[in-house]
C-alpha cells in the first residue's frame, strides 16, 4: 500500500479490504477477548478469498499433457539448424508457431548504399571506400556500437570521426534518395547532424575533469604535508569565477584549499576557463605552499579582505 | 526459467590452472579437474605402430597420441588426464600445460582434456549437445579457428560458440558493461566489457598469477629450510595408535616436473588457507614481528609462517617484491615488466572512451580462482580510491561466495548458453561447412 502511495497509483484494493474488516468487527464482540486468543478456539473462519481456488486446478479433463524432447527451428537463424528442447505436448499435438524467442531477433537498420551513389555522393578525400564499406559493415554486426566499433576497426580512428563519418554518408544518402527536401527536413539526421568538433571538445573536457580531479587531490595531499596544518578556507571555484581574470605571477593568491569545482559538470564553454583557473591555482599552491608559514596567510588573507575579495563566492 | 530455454548444451572453461566442464543451466561445473596432462613418451623407434584404444577403468584412463603434424619425433605417447590419474606417481611422467601465456601451444593434449571432461567425466555423446567455449579474452583468429576446426572435425559437434572470459563473467553477475579482473591461475588480465562485447585494445594482462604466487611462497620457504614433501615420496606408519612416523620412500625414476607439480599442489593449498592480502603495501620492517601462523604439512610436519602471509599476496599489488624473495632472481624480469594490479585497472581504463569511463569504475568485477584470496578486494578499492579521479565512483564487486568467484566464467557460460534469445547465435556445423572456420570471427564477436 505504502509502494503504491509512493507511486501515486489508484487504491483499487479498498473495496475489498472493507469487506473482512466490518466481518471480523462482528465477530469480535463475543467475550471481549482479543482476536488473536478467539482464534486459537477456532472461532473466527478466515475470510472468503476473492478468487475460487478450486477452478485455478481445474483443467479439462481429456486432456493427456505430456513432456517430450523434440527438435524445433528457429526462424531467427538463417541456416537450418535443429536443436532439441523439451516441448509440452497436449493430446499428442505438438505446439505450433514459431520458436518464441525469434521475436527478440532485432537489429538496426543501417543505410546501405551501392557503388554508384558512393562514387556521387560519398567521396571523401580521408576515407577510402574499403573504409567506409568496412565501417558500415562493423556497424551492422554491432548495431551502431560506436564504442565497440572503434574497437574493432583496424585502424586507430577515434570514436568521433567513426560518427561522424557515418553519419554524414546517412545524411548524403538520405537527401540524395528524398524526392525532395522538404520530405526530409524533419528527419532526425537533417535536423541534427552530428557535429564531431563539439562531441571532440567535450570529451577532451570530460577526461580533463577526470584527470584533474586525480592532480587536485595529490596537490592537497602535497599541501598539506607541507605546511603540516589544516588549511581551512574552501575556494569554491564556481562558475561566476571564470570571469575574473587570471593572475598567475601575482603573490597575493588566496592560499587555499582548493576544492573540486563542483560546478565543472555544467557543460558550458566557461568549464574550460574554470579548469584553467583551477589549474593555475593548483600550481600556485604547490609552488607557494611549501615555504608559507602561519603569519604569512594571515597577512595574505588581511590583504585579500582589504581588497575586497571574496574568500568564499 | 524466464527468458530460459535449455538445449543441454554443454559449457567447457579450459582454464590455464583448471578446466572446468558442466552442463548449461546449471550453477556449478560438473567437472573440475587440472589442466595439465600426465605424458609417458614411448620411446619407440621408426615403424609407427597402431593406435590402440583401452577402455580401461576410470582410475587408469589413457589416451594413444596421434602421430601426426608435430615437428619432432614423438613417437607415441600416453597421456593421462583428471586429478585421479594424475595423483598416482608413475615413472617417468612428465607433467605438462597444453597453454603457455595463454596460448594453447600443443593441441593434442588440449583435445585429450577435452575427451576427458565429455567422455568420462560428463559421459556425454558431444554429437548431440551444442558447445559453449570459453576463450582467452585476447585469442589470436587462428587460435578460434583451430578450435572451431577440432570441435567440429574430431567431436561433430552439431553448434558451436566462443565466448569471451570477460563476457561471461560480465554475464555472471547480470551486467553488460563492466571492467572484469580475471586473476587466474596463470596470469591476471583486466578486460573492459561493453555493452557485451569486450574492448581489445584496451585489455591488460599480466603474467602474475596464481601459480606463479604458489612458486614464490615455495621459494620462500625452501629458503627458510623447510622443504616440501610431496605425497608420493613418504609413507605415514602407525607406530602406536595415534601415533605416526613418516618413511621416506624413494622413487629414483620420478621426473622433476611431477615432482614440481605435487609440491605445487601442497604450496597452493598453503596459499589458500593462509595467505591474506595485507591492508598497506608490504613493508618488511612493519611485518617483521607478526605473530605466526602454523600449518601441517602431508607428512607431519608443522610448519610457521609469518610474514610471508602477507609478502606473497602482496606480489599481486607490487611485482617488484619478487626480488626479495631468495631463488626467485630468474623471474626478476617478469616482475620488473609486470604491472601491479590497481596500476592494469587503470591503465586499462584510460585507454576505453572518455564516456564510458566512469560506468567500467563504478562495477569492477573480480573472477578467478586468486581473487577469493581474503582481503583482497577491500585492498584493491582502497588502492584504486587513491590513485583514480574523483569524479568517478569507485566500486570493487565481488560475490561473496568462493565457488562463485572461481567458476563465474563458467556460470556465465551457463546462464548465457540456457537463454532463449542466444539460440539464434551459435555457429552450426552447416555454416562451418559453408564457410569454413574463419567465419567464426563473424559469428563469435
Amino acid at each position: 500500500m505504502d509502494a503504491k502511495d509512493i507511486l501515486g497509483l489508484p487504491k483499487n484494493s479498498v473495496p475489498q479490504e472493507r469487506k473482512p474488516r466490518p466481518q471480523k468487527d462482528s465477530q469480535r464482540k463475543p467475550g471481549g477477548i482479543s482476536r488473536e486468543v478467539y482464534a486459537l478456539t477456532g472461532g473466527l473462519a478466515p475470510p472468503k478469498p476473492a478468487i475460487d481456488a478450486s477452478q485455478l486446478k481445474k483443467r479439462p479433463p481429456d486432456e493427456k499433457i505430456t513432456w517430450q524432447w523434440l527438435p524445433f527451428t528457429n526462424s531467427a537463424r538463417k541456416d537450418n539448424l535443429q536443436l532439441y528442447h523439451w516441448v509440452r505436448v497436449v493430446n499428442g499435438i505438438p505446439p505450433t508457431g514459431d520458436y518464441s524467442f525469434a521475436k527478440y531477433n532485432k537489429s538496426v537498420d543501417i543505410v546501405k548504399y551501392t557503388d554508384e551513389e558512393y562514387e556521387k555522393y560519398l567521396t571523401d578525400p580521408v576515407w577510402t571506400k574499403e573504409a567506409t564499406d568496412q565501417l558500415f559493415e562493423l556497424c551492422q554486426q554491432f548495431d551502431l556500437r560506436f564504442i565497440v566499433i572503434a574497437d574493432r576497426f583496424p585502424s586507430s580512428w577515434t570514436v568521433e570521426e567513426l560518427k561522424d563519418r557515418y553519419y554524414s554518408v546517412a545524411r548524403a544518402i538520405l537527401s540524395a534518395r528524398a524526392p525532395s527536401p522538404g520530405d526530409i527536413s524533419g528527419h532526425p539526421l537533417v535536423k541534427e547532424p552530428y557535429n564531431v568538433s563539439q562531441e571532440t571538445k567535450r570529451k577532451q573536457a570530460l577526461s580533463k575533469v577526470l584527470e584533474e580531479a586525480k592532480r587536485l587531490t595529490e596537490s592537497r595531499m602535497v599541501a598539506r604535508g607541507g605546511e603540516g596544518f589544516e588549511l581551512s578556507f574552501p575556494l569554491n571555484a564556481g562558475p561566476e569565477s571564470a570571469e575574473r581574470a587570471v593572475i598567475p605571477g601575482d603573490t597575493v593568491s588566496p592560499l587555499s584549499n582548493v576544492e573540486l569545482p563542483t560546478a565543472a559538470v555544467a557543460p558550458s564553454t566557461s568549464m574550460l576557463l574554470v579548469y584553467l583557473r583551477t589549474y593555475a591555482l593548483d600550481q600556485m599552491v604547490q609552488a607557494e605552499s611549501s615555504s608559507a608559514g602561519l603569519r604569512t596567510i594571515k597577512r595574505v588573507e588581511q590583504t585579500l579582505l582589504e581588497i575586497g575579495v571574496n574568500l568564499k563566492p | 526459467m524466464y527468458g530460459g530455454d535449455e538445449v543441454s548444451a554443454i559449457v567447457i572453461d579450459l582454464g590455464s590452472h583448471t578446466c572446468k566442464a558442466g552442463y548449461a543451466g546449471e550453477d556449478a561445473p560438473k567437472a573440475v579437474f587440472p589442466s595439465v596432462v600426465g605424458a609417458i613418451d614411448q620411446m619407440e623407434v621408426d615403424d609407427p605402430e597402431k593406435t590402440e584404444n583401452n577402455s580401461g577403468s576410470a582410475l587408469d584412463a589413457k589416451n594413444t597420441a596421434r602421430t601426426l603434424d608435430s615437428d619432432k619425433t614423438k613417437g607415441k605417447r600416453k597421456l593421462y588426464v583428471g586429478s585421479q590419474t594424475l595423483g598416482f606417481r608413475r615413472d617417468h611422467m612428465e607433467v605438462l600445460s597444453p597453454i603457455k601465456d595463454g596460448v594453447v601451444v600443443d593441441w593434442e593434449m588440449v583435445d585429450s582434456i577435452w575427451d576427458h571432461a565429455l567422455r568420462e567425466c560428463l559421459l556425454i555423446d558431444p554429437q548431440e549437445h551444442p558447445m559453449l567455449l570459453a576463450e582467452p579474452s585476447s585469442n589470436t583468429q587462428q587460435q578460434r579457428e583451430r578450435t572451431a576446426e577440432l570441435m567440429f572435425e574430431k567431436y561433430k559437434v552439431p553448434a558451436l560458440f566462443l565466448a569471451k572470459n570477460a563476457v561471461l563473467t560480465s554475464f555472471a553477475s547480470g551486467r553488460a558493461t563492466s571492467l572484469v579482473v580475471d586473476c587466474g591461475g596463470g596470469s591476471t588480465t583486466v578486460a573492459p566489457v561493453h555493452d557485451g562485447y569486450v574492448l581489445q585494445k584496451a585489455v591488460a594482462s599480466s603474467p602474475i598469477g596464481g601459480e606463479f604466487l604458489s612458486d614464490c611462497l615455495m621459494k620462500s620457504l625452501e629458503s627458510k629450510g623447510i622443504t616440501i614433501k610431496p605425497r608420493y615420496s613418504f609413507k605415514r606408519k602407525e607406530i602406536r595408535p595415534g601415533e605416526f612416523q613418516t618413511v621416506d620412500l624413494d622413487h629414483p625414476n620420478t621426473t622433476e616436473s611431477y615432482k614440481l607439480y605435487s609440491q605445487r599442489v601442497i604450496a597452493s593449498d598453503i596459499k589458500e588457507c593462509v595467505c591474506r592480502a595485507p591492508d598497506t603495501p608490504y613493508d618488511e620492517s612493519a611485518y617483521s614481528n607478526i605473530p605466526m601462523t602454523s600449518y601441517e604439512l602431508p607428512d607431519g610436519q608443522t610448519i610457521e609462517i609469518g610474514a610471508d602471509r602477507f609478502k606473497i599476496p602482496d606480489v599481486l599489488f607490487n611485482p617488484s617484491l619478487v626480488q626479495t624473495i631468495p631463488g626467485m632472481e630468474n623471474y626478476a624480469e617478469i616482475a620488473s615488466s609486470a604491472r601491479g594490479l590497481p596500476q592494469m585497472v587503470l591503465e586499462s581504463i584510460n585507454k576505453c572512451d572518455v564516456d564510458i569511463r566512469r560506468e567500467l569504475f563504478s562495477s569492477i568485477l573480480l573472477a578467478g580462482g586468486t581473487a577469493s584470496m581474503q582481503q583482497l578486494k577491500e585492498r584493491l578499492e582502497k588502492d584504486l580510491l587513491e590513485e583514480s579521479p574523483q569524479a568517478a565512483r569507485v566500486k570493487v564487486l565481488a560475490s561473496g561466495n568462493a565457488t562463485e568467484r572461481r567458476f563465474s566464467v563458467w556460470i556465465g557460460g551457463s546462464i548465457l548458453a540456457s537463454l532463449g534469445s542466444f539460440q539464434q547465435m551459435w555457429f552450426s556445423k552447416s555454416e562451418y561447412e559453408e564457410h569454413g572456420a574463419a567465419y567464426i570471427q563473424r559469428k563469435c564477436p
